[in-house]
């Protein structure tokens, strides 16, 4: 090696360390919310009452957690909503909870006009009234959410749900760690 | 370069990029490449680090004053190497402006500002002065004490300009109160307006300095390219520098946050970054009405100086001015280096420096740990030690309850600082404390005697020799009003630190309010901790030694008024309360001891009896929010403790603590806080105990 080829070598050596001494940090620290895991800490919480849905009536129901925003404690607010669906005598669950996030683009799904199923008014995806798609806008039907067993005989059972958000645009239900 | 590829030439047939570039790395460095020649490239290379962190931190900071602290905590805390980033920006500015010294040094000592290269010697001043308002811009940003007051500062410096200080300042600050306009403003200089002029400096006085050359001796001989010899000296240096830098960062383990800024706060010891410093010293040397010659007259006329020199070159001899120049920045830095340690030295020998640093740190952990805790507060970091029982309520506790009640079985210390001078000294009676038992020394002696006045009673003296870097001398003993004092100096130290405890003349507050606290009382009344040291309420003591309740019964009341009377709530009258035990089913088995032991001289609600004739508060609703408020507020309500005479009464502090205050307080009685983090504590198992101890070294003057 001569004197020229050992300066190129050597610059290019140290150059490439000064670059990966501050890339690797910052691409870490770009990366950071990526590499945050939470931890599934949610639970089943008591939303309503068996008496208090009729059958073919949707009701929603709030959601309401302490919410962290990065540095900032909120003191408990409504994070999200869940529509129940009283469910025919004899169905295998009584109760039908649904997210109101829309699995296309998750804009918040009310119940359509004629109160015969949900719609989403953001494209206008329907729904019928246990979930299922009316038309293919969104990839897949509403995603249900785990409901506590509970007795179909007793009006004042509790109806206990699970909350969880999932992957929107994807036709399988992946749930958002 | 020799053999492009097909597509550099595509590009530089396009651009012309290439050619040029490979234009600029051929030309040879005039005396060949070296050391000589990196400061400048290690500056600028510096200065890309700063531009290259700046805008990653960029992404996470909030510049607002309720939520910069915030963000950048979760900058240091929560982020993957947050830490990293952020320190590396932080020791980077010193870097930049040693960097830069260098660089002035060198360009002085060259005479590289004459003709003609003037231009570029003002450009590098411009951005001089750039990199100075970088670095006092940056240091506000997070928002915590210590940018906080050191801006308060910088900012009144400039306020104290002739005739347009005090408009500057306010445009600066953004008004008159420091708050989100100020951040914003800085924020702005330091991230948008300030890099902008640098990097336009930048630019121009590259191209000036590629236009004229390196100054340098010519050495024929030497024959090498910028690109790679030169190159490589100055990658190599830049290296150098990041990794002093990285070291430092980890070493230090980051930046460090210190708490929240508290306008309110007064004994924040807030000095500048250490570039600064000799400024800050500057500015202690001269008594207020020539502070103006510390803060502009001298730097003003250094600037002026140096702004000039190309052209004084001209008018003057240039041997004489170089002479000169050399000699003003030689000056100019040993002064600096002067002035520095001499701040540095006041400091390490400056008690109430050091006490108010200690609690400062302390400060600092404690919100570090509410933050990782609970978060912060969306009203903003303002609202984390303010809501914080041991933090704002010990403060309070301290202020307004210490210098009778106790908690935890302290009361409030006193902290002062005796600081004698030479005369002083010399003026005190070494023989006061010399038949004590401890061989001490004369300057020893001396300080203690003129720390203490002339009525303390000495009883036992200490000298503490375990810790190899210093002796610590320890005198306890009683003032004249019967407090108790220590006195305690460090060997070869002049200041002695002199604690005065109050004597307790009330119960004690920990735990008021709580199960604990009132078994406790029906236990043992006459304990110091409760009514022992108020002879006024001795109603207690007088029942107690009457009463048959056994110790399960006594349990009973106090279960009793955990589960009826400290869960008082708001608007229920308290006839309607006592409905509840009017069915003998309902009856909680304390119930019948409260009515046959207490009722007698306690009212409670609107029932009780005043049967013995013995006053006695209401005990309706106590140790609840609302009871405890009203005790606080004005205890001598009728129902309270109005019975007493008014000198007997505990004064009232209604109209004096806002309820924010009031909960932290109630809240602190009760124990209703995070306790400090265990490795912090001396001893682990007290929590309490130790929170004492952090708040204890109060700063009085
Ligand atoms: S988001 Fe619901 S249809 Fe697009």
């Amino acid at each position: 090696m001569n004197r020229r080829q050992w300066f190129q070598f050597g610059a290019a050596a140290i150059g490439a360390l000064i670059g990966l001494v501050l890339a690797v940090p910052g691409v870490a620290y770009l990366l950071s919310p990526l590499l945050k895991r939470r931890t599934d800490d949610s639970d089943f919480r008591t939303l309503a009452r068996l008496g208090d849905l009729v059958e073919g009536q949707p009701r929603s129901f709030s959601i309401i957690e302490e919410q962290r925003d990065a540095w900032v404690s909120y003191p408990a607010t409504p994070v999200g909503t869940v529509w129940l669906v009283r469910q025919p005598e004899g169905a295998s669950e009584p109760v039908l909870a649904l997210s109101a996030e829309c699995p296309h683009l998750a804009c918040k799904i009310k119940v359509s006009g004629d109160g015969k199923g949900f719609l989403c008014p953001c494209h206008a995806s329907f729904f019928e009234l246990d979930g299922s798609r009316v038309n293919r806008i969104s990839p897949r039907g509403m995603d249900t959410l785990e409901v506590e067993p509970i007795d179909p005989n007793d009006p004042n059972a509790e109806i206990r749900v699970k909350f969880h958000r999932f992957r929107t645009g994807t036709e399988e239900k992946i749930p958002l760690a | 370069m020799r053999n492009r590829s097909q597509f550099s030439e595509w590009i530089d047939a396009r651009t012309g990029l290439v050619s040029r570039v490979s234009g600029l790395s051929e030309e040879p460095v005039r005396g060949g490449a070296g050391l000589r020649h990196v400061f400048g490239s290690a500056l600028a290379g510096a200065f890309l680090i700063q531009l290259i962190t700046g805008l990653l931190l960029m992404t996470s900071y909030v510049p607002s004053s309720s939520h910069a602290w915030g963000s950048v905590w979760f900058i240091e805390r929560e982020m993957m190497l947050g830490w990293v980033i952020r320190g590396l920006h932080h020791f980077g500015s010193s870097a930049v402006v040693i960097l830069l010294a260098l660089h002035l040094v060198q360009t002085i000592v060259r005479a590289s500002y004459r003709a003609p290269r003037e231009f570029n010697w003002w450009l590098g001043l411009i951005m001089m002065f750039a990199v100075l308002g970088l670095a006092l811009t940056g240091y506000l940003l997070p928002w915590d004490q210590k940018g906080y007051w050191a801006t308060r500062v910088a900012t009144n410096i400039a306020g104290t300009t002739p005739v347009i200080g005090p408009l500057a300042q306010q445009v600066l600050v953004g008004g008159i109160e420091y708050g989100n306009q100020t951040l914003t403003r800085l924020y702005g200089l330091h991230v948008g307006v300030l890099p902008l002029v640098i990097v336009l400096a930048l630019l121009g006085h590259w191209a000036l300095a590629r236009r004229h050359g390196l100054n340098g001796k010519d050495r024929p001989e030497r024959t090498d390219t910028y690109w790679p010899s030169q190159a490589f000296y100055n990658l190599a240096a830049i290296g150098l520098v990041l990794a002093i830098l990285l070291g430092v960062v980890i070493y230090e383990g980051g930046a460090g946050l210190e708490a929240p800024a508290d306008p309110t706060g007064t004994d924040y010891p807030a000095r500048p970054e250490w570039y600064f410093l000799a400024l800050y010293q500057l500015l202690n040397e001269f008594e207020s009405d020539t502070e103006i010659i510390g803060t502009m007259v001298i730097p003003g006329a250094i600037v002026t100086i140096l702004f000039l020199l190309p052209i004084l070159d001209r008018l003057f001899p240039k041997r004489l001015i170089h002479f000169g120049a050399c000699a003003l920045i030689f000056g100019v830095l040993g002064g600096a280096g002067y002035l520095m340690t001499k701040a540095l030295v006041a400091d390490w020998n400056d008690a109430a420096f050091i006490l108010a640093r200690q609690e400062a740190d302390e400060q600092r952990d404690r919100a570090d740990q509410l933050a990782s805790a609970h978060g912060l507060p969306p009203e903003g970091a303002g609202y984390l030690m303010a809501r914080d029982p041991l933090s704002r309520g010990m403060n309070l506790l301290e202020a307004n309850c210490l210098s009778c009640h106790a908690y935890g079985g302290k009361v409030r210390v006193q902290m002062q600082v005796a600081q004698p001078s030479a005369e002083d000294l010399a003026a005190a009676d070494p023989s006061r404390f010399a038949d004590l038992g401890e061989p001490l020394s004369d300057s020893v002696l001396r300080a203690l005697a003129f720390a203490l006045p002339e009525d303390f009673d000495a009883e036992e003296i200490t000298r503490d020799a375990s810790d190899v870097t210093q002796t610590t001398v320890v005198l306890k003993g009683r003032n004249a009003g019967g407090e108790r004092v220590e006195a305690e100096l460090v060997e070869g130290r002049s200041h002695v630190i002199v604690q005065t405890e109050a004597i307790q003349s009330a119960s004690d507050l920990e735990g008021f309010g709580t199960r604990d606290w009132i078994r406790g009382l029906l236990e043992d009344p006459s304990s110091p901790k409760y009514f022992g040291l108020v002879p006024q309420c001795s109603g207690m003591t007088e029942w107690k030694a009457e009463s048959q309740l056994t110790p399960e019964q006594l349990d009973a009341v106090a279960d009793f008024f955990v589960e009826y009377v400290i869960p008082y709530r708001e608007g229920i009258s308290a006839a309607a309360w006592e409905l509840q035990f009017e069915d003998p089913e309902n009856q909680h088995p304390g119930y019948e001891h409260y009515m046959n032991e207490c009722a007698n001289c306690h009212f409670w609600g609107l029932g009780g009896a005043d049967g013995t004739g013995v006053d006695a508060p209401n005990l309706y609703g106590w140790g609840s929010d609302t009871w405890t408020r009203r005790m606080i507020e004005e205890p001598g309500a009728r129902d309270l403790y109005g019975y007493l005479a008014d000198h007997e009464q505990m004064p009232g502090f209604e109209g004096q603590l806002t309820q924010e205050d009031l909960d932290v307080v109630i809240r602190l009685l009760k124990g209703d806080f995070l306790p400090l983090r265990a490795s912090e504590n001396a001893s682990a198992a007290e929590p309490e105990a130790a929170a004492i101890a952090v708040d204890a070294p109060e700063q009085t003057d």
